[in-house]
């Protein structure tokens, strides 16, 4: 059975046959040849030059053209237009720049239906209350800026050439590395600037910093060391060793960890924040909310947000199940900053409507409304592994390659 | 099946952590910002101080509607616009490609049985390419040919003819792959189908509509219970110092509203169904269907030109590019 390898403009380079004997039953023959051809186009044989050979695999030989790329970006960008043009209306609408437009409303009924739109300032006294589980809350931030950052640098970086596909492992490591380094002062700054300066909270800095760091690099080094223990238990010939094991701790207890109490004691030097709203004493009654507040409005910010990095979560899970190469990093780079301003911006949206339904527990629905995306791409991926009956062993072999060698 | 979900698990937590951390932050910007907007120092800018102010009309409500349905529909139309621009694709693939051959895409049966044995017309076009031209190709090659050049020449008679029968995007997306295994008759009878969905659409909602239907009977219980949920909202509003003086800043003299505000106060905020339930009904229920009906009938258009519209699309933007 011959296969043909076709380039772009339809010249071969090289010819496999692939035969297959099955002369006893259950004892399968597998064999194969090679011809290679010499090229006759100047251009095509500048493409297989010894600097440019990688570029055949880390584009895929064209498979997926730029513009799918380019396409997804256009996307979120107008997305992301529409959405900030409904923010920005809101905002003028409510901000007092244009009174004279409210004074041309002479009627009592037109001035009691216009002043309704503001049913947001009923809840004043009440919007900047410290929520409930406010350390929890304050760690989830942290984590979550450590996250971004590291996201954001990481991609920037493998952009600007300092991280390939070429290099196996070059990008696990460097993503570590930040993750350790920047996002360690990262985390313990946002953590106790959200935790003191915002909620109010009365626990001590360095319990807060500690918290930072053991709580979510806890649960990421916990589920590593199942994955590791399960490949270990399947027997399989590329699990990490020990030593690798022992650096990643060590980067963990060594490295990340002080540098979140430093970024911590900077964190917990700021004054507090003052907000334009004094709080009252006692909260105020929630009205009954709607189905749309309970759950909708997160759902459409959720999906909004996961929409624009869908085409590149695509390609990036093709890379770690399928065995691909990944190499549109500036796309990586632009969807993951799109992505945040949706998320944002969709977050701004679901949160004033709901301000709207005087509802004042805004800290974690909008926290979990945005954040709902990682729910949505949880559920992608069950979805995806249903529908293409992915192997277990394929995915624990493509996990352990994809550990820094 | 453990390892895939807890790889997954770790994925989806931090993005959920992230992306949370940055809806959260933006949501605080935000009622930092407007939460300030409230006037809180009592003073309150007299009329004439304001009128003289500024006198500039606002923008028309109308044009605003314009660019907002504009915004939309270019989001839409976006996939549509896309498509011309895999022209230059094309005349890669198949250098022979020229603008004046009209399209004139193959019978649906015949497209749809290219696993069964070809006839000879087709045999010249798509899958003429596959097993001739190529297994030329292949064949001079291994020989080392010095007249492959003129092999490219015959590749691009073989591709004009395959441009008479296959879309020229077909290089292209799956959706255009679409388009190739239907034909205009089932497209004809597939819009036919939506117009008569509509069309019944319309005459339901209108009947549902109208005093004693199914629409207007649920709207009316929404519209009492909304206006008795707004009257309180503005005696909470009213009532409030902080909020009163706000509102006394933005709209002047408000104790017209106070007083018609304690008379609901009075009346237990219940709203009177006869008068206020129809005439507020009537502003939210009859404007609700007819945006409905054209969201209805812009979707169904707009799908259409995103799956169908490419050619036409293109000749418009064939036609633009000549112009300029």
């Amino acid at each position: 059975m011959p296969l043909q390898t076709l380039c772009a403009n339809r010249s071969y380079h090289l010819l496999s046959f692939i035969f297959i004997y099955c002369d006893i039953p259950g004892h399968v023959l597998f064999t194969y040849d090679v011809i290679w051809v010499k090229n006759v186009d100047q251009k095509e044989d500048q493409r297989w030059n010894t600097d440019r050979r990688w570029n055949i695999y880390l584009t895929m030989d064209y498979a997926v053209p730029n513009r799918v790329h380019y396409l997804s970006i256009i996307n979120s960008l107008v997305m992301l237009m529409i959405l900030s043009a409904i923010v920005v209306t809101r905002m003028i609408c409510n901000l007092p720049y244009d009174v004279n437009t409210y004074r041309r409303i002479v009627t009592v009924e037109d001035k009691a239906e216009s002043i309704i739109q503001f049913s947001w300032k009923l809840i004043h006294a009440d919007v900047f209350r410290p929520p409930r589980h406010s350390l929890l809350l304050a760690v989830c931030c942290g984590s979550g800026a450590q996250l971004l950052c590291t996201a954001l640098c990481t991609s920037l970086l493998s952009f600007f050439g300092f991280f390939s596909s070429a290099q196996p492992g070059s990008i696990a490591v460097g993503g570590l590395i930040i993750f350790a380094i920047c996002g360690g002062v990262v985390a313990g700054y946002v953590s106790l600037r959200y935790y003191h300066t915002i909620f109010k909270g009365k626990m001590n800095w360095r319990s807060v910093a500690t918290y930072t760091s053991l709580t979510f690099p806890g649960i990421l080094f916990g589920m590593w060391l199942f994955i590791e223990i399960m490949a270990l238990w399947h027997r399989s010939t590329l699990v990490v060793p020990w030593m690798c094991t022992l650096i990643l701790l060590f980067l963990w207890l060594g490295v990340l960890t002080p540098l979140v109490y430093i970024g911590a004691y900077f964190g917990s030097k700021h004054d507090m924040m003052e907000f334009p709203c004094k709080t009252s004493s006692t909260a105020r009654q929630i009205p009954t909310q709607s189905r749309w507040s309970r759950g909708g409005g997160s759902l459409v910010v959720a999906i909004l947000s996961y929409g624009s990095i869908f085409t590149e979560s695509y390609f990036i899970f093709s890379t770690i199940w399928h065995g691909q190469y990944f190499s549109s990093f500036g796309a990586l780079f632009s969807s993951i900053l799109l992505m945040s301003l949706i998320s944002m911006v969709g977050c701004i949206l679901f949160g004033y409507h709901q301000l709207c339904w005087e509802n004042h527990k805004w800290w974690w629905h909008s926290f979990t409304a945005a954040g709902s995306a990682g729910l949505i791409l949880f559920c992608y991926c069950m979805l995806r592994f249903i529908l293409e009956r992915l192997q277990t062993i394929s995915v624990s072999s493509s996990v352990v390659a994809c550990q820094p060698a | 099946m453990l390892i895939y979900i807890g790889v997954t698990g770790m994925i989806s937590l931090a993005l959920f952590l992230m992306l949370g951390f940055v809806g959260m932050t933006g949501m605080l910007w935000f009622n930092k910002v407007v939460y300030s907007s409230i006037i809180t120092d009592g003073h309150i800018p007299s009329t004439q101080v304001l009128q003289s102010g500024n006198t500039q009309q606002g923008v028309s409500p109308y044009i605003k509607n314009l660019i907002f349905a504009a915004l939309c529909l270019t989001t839409l139309l976006i996939p549509a616009f896309y498509y011309p621009s895999q022209l230059e694709d094309y005349t890669v693939y198949f250098p022979s490609y020229s603008n004046d051959i009209t399209y004139d895409p193959p019978p649906y049966d015949h497209v749809d049985e290219l696993d069964q044995p070809l006839n000879d017309e087709l045999k010249d076009g798509i899958e003429g390419i596959k097993e001739h031209d190529i297994a030329e190709v292949e064949r001079r090659m291994l020989l080392e040919d010095p007249n492959i050049d003129d092999l490219f020449e015959e590749s691009g008679l073989s591709s004009e003819k395959t441009q008479l029968t296959s879309t020229p995007f077909r290089c292209g997306t799956h959706l255009l792959h679409t388009f190739e295994h239907d034909s205009y008759k089932f497209i004809i009878f597939g819009t036919l189908l939506w117009i008569v969905m509509i069309a019944f659409s319309i005459v339901r909602k209108r009947q549902s509509a109208r005093a004693g239907g199914k629409i207007y009977n649920s709207n009316q219980a929404k519209v009492h219970k909304t206006l008795t949920e707004r009257r309180r909202q503005l005696r909470d509003i009213l009532s409030d110092p902080v909020l009163l003086n706000d509102m006394q800043y933005r709209y002047g003299d408000l104790t017209a509203l106070i007083c018609l505000v304690e008379e609901w106060k009075k009346n237990g905020f219940q709203v009177d169904k006869k008068n206020d339930c129809i005439k507020n009904g009537r502003s939210v229920v009859v404007p609700w269907i007819r945006y409905m009906n054209i969201l209805l009938i812009l979707s169904v258009f707009v799908s259409y030109i995103c799956l169908y519209g490419h050619l036409l699309v293109s000749k418009w933007f064939s036609f633009l590019s000549s112009c300029t």
